[in-house]
């Protein structure tokens, strides 16, 4: 046993004797410019085999060299060579080294290469050098994330929570509790129109990921920036021209879960016509059953193919450099679904708690395919003076099919559970959403203290939505005398609808700002002013057909094409109000100033937008409202403090005022007239207009490392909320404006790394206050049923209390090693605004775990594997009243205190790849190098 | 000094950051519509069409040329003997009245309106093709009232512009709980889909025949949100899915009262597919009233009472139900709601099996039909659907006399527009079931 010891201690002292020999050596490699670490920059000591690659906060360390003098080189990308000889005689911790941008010679101008803005370490340095209240995710850590589209990237950001689609993904961000309706998107600083056929937010899932640069959150808005935003703009900085010859490609596969255990449902869209049969041949056309073809009712069902993503992006310069050009494209085709049950939901004219109408179960199948191409050209004529033109397409084609099996609880239920009327629904619904931009924009600086810039954009934004066909079997369960269940035969129901819904929303715009620099006391001065003007024209189309059953009993023999129908509006729906055309012009101008009194900065100014806007509704020509105009007229205030006591840290605090326009569609008056639905167009909807306050203190305590602490308030006059409207006795729905509404706030967000290992977390706390008029029905003292008005007072919509992000990150650059783990928290919320008095849905709190794997196999070549929804959480949704009538319906929930309305699981979505760097993949050490 | 003009801007900036000027308010202008003239009906119209107020005199011939229009605070009476041809204006779709204010038809027993189709139109293969669009209310309409009319192949598609474009269009519709509808006397027939459809509003429906109305799906009439009134001695062939269907179902102050007396209900609920579907009288959300005295022949169900129905306020007694065949019996207390429909039950209802409780039809033949000829769709016998010939006034010995209860009021209406000459026939019940009690009170046509 001793013996043992002995030889430890022995084995011990002859380790450390032999290592007593040998140092470490450690620090930092930054750009001089910016002061920010680069990762991945190759650290050796030449002619030995010590080397170490730089990690994420741009720390390097090689361990046991032996004492003694050393070349030390150090190499980057779009950098010149580091060398320097060194003596280590000890171990040295924290050596410093600066690297210089690589510089060009363009006919003998110097031109400093431009910096990328994609890296982790850029995005924090501008946060931190913006004026305003700015959040940034770079390229790198979109690259790393589980991501893929950009709309699943902005959950990323303190402060967003995403609304999802029926599928389970990410579509509209909710910014600091305001509905998608408060902010807007911007690509290249430049707005762009949406496809929605009614609203003006664009959809966020259409955008792959992966051509964007970087990603900007701007929470305050500056004189120089569009006004229209309450919660926040995001910013699509796409990717720019290089400095030299790239070339990136990334091939990946992968599949969702739920297709191991269920076949997708497909429908054959070949005989789809893009328009309706009356957009087509004209309002004169009459058409028949025989312009509505059968292949998009004809449901298919199999396994899906593999999940596939493509994306390549090549660039260089030419013409000595003069010339930049980057051109990337990138592909997805993916295959989503989800298992839903939705009950839906009445409200009790007795004592106005919620019970079950109906049992949906649904299965959703979206195949969704996203295509992009994007294109940027800089041609610099000289260091002064620059032209860039930025062209993109992007598409999305999204083609789901809905299967639906509805149990009538309301009827035909008298003989028990198991028993009642069955409705089973398929929907098929093709849906092509583009948008194209082209914007020139031209950089002139004319002196040192002038300068100029502008830009001339075109847009287009596209939604076809054609032929949505739903058809309708009816069928029943029911009991003979003796017990036993017995279903009725499947019969087609009688009626069945297809209908085309078309949009285009073009802008034409132009952007002009100069700057002018100079020095007041002393100390610096920055004016600028500027303006734009934007001129947008939308137009929308809608056609709802009816078909009947003829003759009209038909049974289901399993093959839609012994079925057939009939055409009972021969004509379409010309005169639906969702045929509309608008136009807007947007003018805005702004004044404003930045002066740096030492370590405060000021920011402010105002801006001045006037808006006009008309409308054409393709209403009968007695109808009043047929064709109006709106027109107003906003000054936006704005000042932006910024105080540095040191370099690491900031404190700002902000005001800015700022505006929400009202949705296109919302503001004609056109009025819908249902049995149990009405709803009218609200032409004196005002836009919202808000206060907003900021205050956030900001603590950069390497480059990586951040602390931001904030707190936000918002007063908000007029939100705009489509809500019951009584005016009588008549109860319609319409968007209103309802009084003023508050919303206040509380951020944190931290980011740390200690080598290898990074953690980066964020919490908002948001608190929005809104009072409408609720329905609350009742039987009164004569025994009647009736309802009477309440106001109630909730959340704003889609706001969650609470919302938190923690991401668990390994970076190993020498081993090439990264892995993700994001956990997104998003506190119950308002999902759906229920008419009747406290019978809001909410959806519930939930976490949602991303996780993601690179590894790379030699210099510029990466695998990589992503997990999206590693916990298949679920999306319920509860009614905050209990179900007093007919719980019993449900007897797998439990709806003592809440009722539970629907439940949706999207399942695991895996994807693998492979990527490729071709510069990286040529620097790689060579053999004897 | 050169620092002053810089100072001067800033300060312009600043004041402009600083001041927070009165933002301009909203310019709304909403054009008006192009108005048409409203046209006074003189001795020289022979068109219909446009906007149009006045009277329709007596004994002449209009051609419904185009969607006539009744504006808002305006009216158009038809004195007797008066004939609306529907014939369009040559498109494919159909014409209708759409009412703002108020239309009145003043037909008489010895000379009845008719609202209809040309003459060459009037055939069996257009019975539910919707030719075209009845009476249409705005919720702006104050009332619809027709004596002795007769309405004839409506529904059909809603033409562009109208309050029912591209939509099915029902033979009536209102809008508001505000309107008052009352149809006395009137003959149906030829509906393609619902004959009447209030989404609210006043009615009083006595001693009317329905015939063919619902190619499939449709009911006589189909009660929304905020309807009261009286449903009384009408008689009903051959129903698509129900005859009379009160329903509170929608959002208002008012609730669906509806009584349900003394009609007779024939061969109702079997063009609708799905065995679950189709009764002659179903009370459904919230909605409260009594069915009383009633005949109910061979339809697909007895009456039914949905859970959803303000059951404790639904009463049916003193009905009678005969069936030819056992599958309707089974139904008579519908196996789909029995619970609820059973806690409407009042104890004097007459019921048993097959062929039991005839009621005794002075003239047809209760058992002429096999149950293969009510389930056959549009091929169902035309005597199933409307009269040939039949007499339903109660023969010696009917299990019908004297079953009936007297004990109950017509539900109470507050009629605003109709008052005066105008005021409703508010009919009291009869101890004789159905539509044609003894004492000749109930319905006049034979």
């Amino acid at each position: 046993m001793s013996k043992h010891i002995w030889l430890f201690i022995g084995l011990l002292t002859f380790t450390t004797a032999t290592f007593a020999q040998t140092v470490n050596f450690s620090g930092i490699v930054k750009d001089r410019e910016e002061r920010i670490p680069l990762t991945g920059a190759r650290v050796e000591l030449q002619g030995t085999e010590f080397r170490a690659i730089t990690g994420l906060d741009g720390s390097f360390i090689i361990r046991n060299i032996e004492a003694g003098n050393y070349d030390l080189k150090v190499t980057y990308i779009g950098y010149d060579d580091f060398v320097q000889t060194i003596q280590l005689s000890a171990t040295v911790q924290n050596y410093e080294v600066i690297l210089n941008p690589e510089a060009t010679e363009v006919d003998g101008v110097e031109i400093v290469a431009v910096r990328s803005i994609d890296s982790e370490a850029s995005a924090r340095a501008t946060e931190k050098d913006a004026m305003n209240v700015l959040n940034v995710i770079s390229a790198k850590e979109i690259e790393v994330s589980p991501d893929i589209t950009v709309a699943n990237v902005v959950q990323r950001i303190s402060g967003v929570s995403l609304e999802r689609n029926n599928n389970g993904d990410g579509q509209h961000a909710i910014v600091r509790g305001m509905d998608k309706r408060y902010n807007y998107t911007l690509v290249n600083g430049i707005k762009i129109p949406s496809p929605d056929p009614r609203n003006r937010y664009i959809p966020l899932d259409i955008f792959p990921a992966d051509l964007l640069d970087r990603l900007e959150v701007t929470k305050a808005l500056t004189p120089n920036m569009e006004g229209d935003a309450i919660g926040g703009v995001m910013d699509m900085k796409m990717k720019n021209a290089p400095n030299a010859f790239t070339l990136n490609v990334n091939v990946g596969s992968g599949y969702n879960q739920m297709f191991f255990n269920r076949d997708f449902v497909s429908f054959d869209r070949s005989a789809t016509q893009r328009f309706s049969p009356r957009i087509s041949n004209g309002n004169d056309y009459e058409a028949s059953v025989n312009d509505f073809p059968l292949e998009s009712i004809d449901f298919q069902r199999s396994r899906p193919n593999p999940n596939q993503v493509y994306n390549i992006a090549v660039g260089n310069r030419f013409f000595n450099n003069k010339l930049g050009v980057l051109v990337a494209g990138s592909y997805q085709n993916t295959y989503r679904g989800a298992e839903s049950t939705f009950m839906q939901i009445f409200v009790n004219q007795e004592d106005n708690t919620p019970y079950y109408e109906r049992v949906q179960v649904r299965q959703f199948s979206a195949q969704q395919i996203r295509s992009g191409v994007h294109a940027k050209l800089d041609y610099r004529f000289n260091n002064k003076h620059k032209l860039d033109l930025y062209m993109a397409a992007v598409n999305m084609n999204d083609f789901e099919t809905r299967s639906r099996v509805d149990t009538i609880l309301a009827i035909g239920r008298g003989q028990g559970p198991g028993t009642g009327r069955i409705e089973i629904r398929e929907r098929s619904r093709q849906r092509y959403q583009s948008i194209y931009n082209a914007t020139l924009q031209g950089t002139h600086d004319f002196s040192k203290k002038w300068k100029v810039d502008w830009s001339a954009v075109y847009s287009l934004a596209t939604n076809d939505d054609p032929d949505m066909a739903q058809v309708t079997w009816i069928t029943a369960i029911v009991k003979d005398p003796q017990g036993n269940f017995i279903q009725d035969p499947v019969m087609y129901d009688t009626d069945y609808s297809r209908r085309w819904m078309n949009s285009t929303d073009g802008d034409i715009a132009a952007y002009g700002n100069t700057y002018y620099k100079t020095m007041l006391f002393k100390l610096p001065l920055e004016l600028s002013a500027g303006g734009m003007f934007r001129m947008k024209t939308r137009t929308s189309v809608f056609d709802s057909y009816l078909l009947r059953t003829s003759p009209l009993m038909q049974e289901w023999s399993g093959s839609i094409y012994d079925g057939t129908w009939t055409l009972f509006n021969r004509f379409g729906t010309p005169t639906d109000p969702l045929n509309y055309d608008v136009w807007e012009n947007v003018m805005a101008g702004y004044g404003m100033f930045k002066y740096e009194i030492n370590k405060l900065h000021i920011m402010g100014g105002a801006r001045f937008e006037s808006t006009y806007f008309e409308w054409e509704s393709q209403a009968p020509p007695q109808i009043d409202g047929r064709t109006g105009r709106i027109e107003y007229e906003d000054l936006l205030p704005s000042i932006h403090f910024k105080y540095m006591p040191n370099e690491k840290q900031n404190i700002r605090a902000s005001y800015f005022a700022s505006i929400s326009r009202p949705s296109f569609f919302e503001v004609i008056p056109y009025e819908i007239n249902e049995e149990d639905f009405r709803e009218r167009g609200n032409p004196f909807l005002k836009r919202t207009k808000a206060d907003n306050f900021d205050v956030r203190y900001e603590r950069f305590s390497n480059v990586l490392d951040k602390i931001m602490l904030g707190v936000f308030y918002k007063k908000i006059d007029d939100p705009i909320e489509r809500a019951l409207n009584i005016s009588g006795q008549t109860v319609f729905l319409q968007s209103n404006n309802f009084g003023t509404a508050a919303n206040a706030g509380f951020e944190f967000d931290f980011t740390k790394y200690i080598r290898e290992f990074g953690v980066r977390f964020f919490y908002t706390y948001t608190n929005s206050q809104i009072t409408t008029d609720k329905l609350y029905r009742y039987r009164d003292e004569d025994g009647n049923l009736t309802s009477r008005i309440e106001q109630q007072t909730r959340p704003l919509q889609g706001q969650s209390a609470h919302i938190s992000n923690l991401s668990f990150l390994y970076k190993n650059t020498k081993s090439g090693t990264d892995v993700q783990l994001s956990t997104v928290y998003t506190g119950r919320r308002i999902i759906g605004v229920s008419p009747y008095l406290d019978n809001d849905l909410w959806q519930r709190a939930f976490v949602q775990m991303d996780l993601s794997f690179e590894q790379r196999i030699k210099p510029g070549i990466v695998v990589y594997a992503k997990i999206n929804n590693l916990l298949n959480s679920p999306m319920r949704a509860d009614i905050l009243l209990p179900n007093t009538f007919n719980a019993e319906q449900a007897p797998y929930w439990i709806n003592t205190e809440n009722t539970l309305a629907w439940e949706d699981f999207y399942f695991q979505t895996y994807l693998v790849g492979m990527k490729f760097n071709l510069q990286q993949y040529k620097n790689r050490p060579k053999r004897g190098e | 000094m050169k620092n002053l003009g810089k100072i001067t801007g800033v300060l312009a900036l600043s004041v402009l950051t600083i001041v927070s000027c009165k933002k301009k308010e909203e310019d709304v202008i909403i054009d008006d519509g192009i108005q048409d003239e409203v046209v006074e009906i003189t001795e020289n119209t022979t068109h219909l069409s446009g906007p149009m107020k006045g009277v329709l005199k007596s004994g002449n011939t209009y051609i419904l040329s185009g969607d006539l229009i009744i504006p808002e605070g305006e009216e158009i009476i038809a004195e007797e003997c008066v004939t609306i041809i529907a014939e369009g204006d040559g498109g494919p779709i159909g014409p209708e009245i759409t009412v703002h204010g108020s239309f009145i038809s003043l037909g008489t027993e010895s000379c009845p309106n008719l609202f209809s189709v040309p003459v060459n139109m009037r055939t069996d293969d257009n019975i539910f093709a919707g030719l075209w669009g009845g009476i249409q209310c705005s919720d702006k309409a104050k009332l619809v009232m027709l004596k002795w009319t007769r309405m004839e192949y409506l529904g059909g598609e809603g033409g562009p512009g109208t309050p029912r474009a591209g939509k099915i269009r029902y033979g009536l519709w209102t809008l508001s709980q505000n309107t008052e509808m009352i149809l006395e006397d009137c003959w149906f027939y030829g509906c393609k889909d619902d004959v009447y459809r209030p989404v609210g509003g006043k009615i009083n429906l006595v001693r009317n025949t329905f015939e063919y109305c619902g190619e499939t799906g449709g009911d006589g009439l189909n009660v929304k949100a905020g309807t009261v009134g009286n449903i009384a001695y009408n008689v009903f062939y051959g129903s698509a899915t129900n005859a009379f269907k009160p329903s509170n179902e929608g959002d208002g102050t008012i609730q669906t009262n509806i009584n349900v007396y003394n009609n007779t209900i024939i061969n109702g609920g079997f063009r609708r597919p799905g065995m679950s579907r189709g009764a002659n009288i179903n009370y459904e959300v919230g909605a409260r009233g009594g069915a009383y005295n009633n005949i109910i022949v061979n339809c697909k169900r007895g009456i039914r009472v949905l859970e959803t129905a303000d059951v404790q306020n639904v009463t049916v007694d003193h009905n009678l139900y005969y069936a030819s065949f056992q599958e309707m019996v089974d139904e008579f207390i519908p196996t789909d709601a029995e619970t609820s429909t059973l806690a409407a039950l009042g104890s004097n209802n007459i019921y048993g099996g097959v062929n039991d409780n005839n009621p005794m039809f002075a003239n047809y033949d209760v058992n002429q039909f096999a149950y293969a000829d009510y389930e056959a769709g549009e091929n169902q016998p035309k005597a199933m659907n409307r009269n040939e010939g039949a007499d339903l006034r109660l023969a010696a010995g009917s299990p019908a006399f004297g079953a009936g209860t007297t004990a109950f009021s017509p539900v109470s209406v507050n009629w605003v527009h109709a008052t005066g000459n105008r005021a409703p026939s508010i009919m009291q019940p009869s101890a004789d079931l159905g539509a044609y009690p003894s004492s000749g009170n109930g319905n006049k046509h034979y």
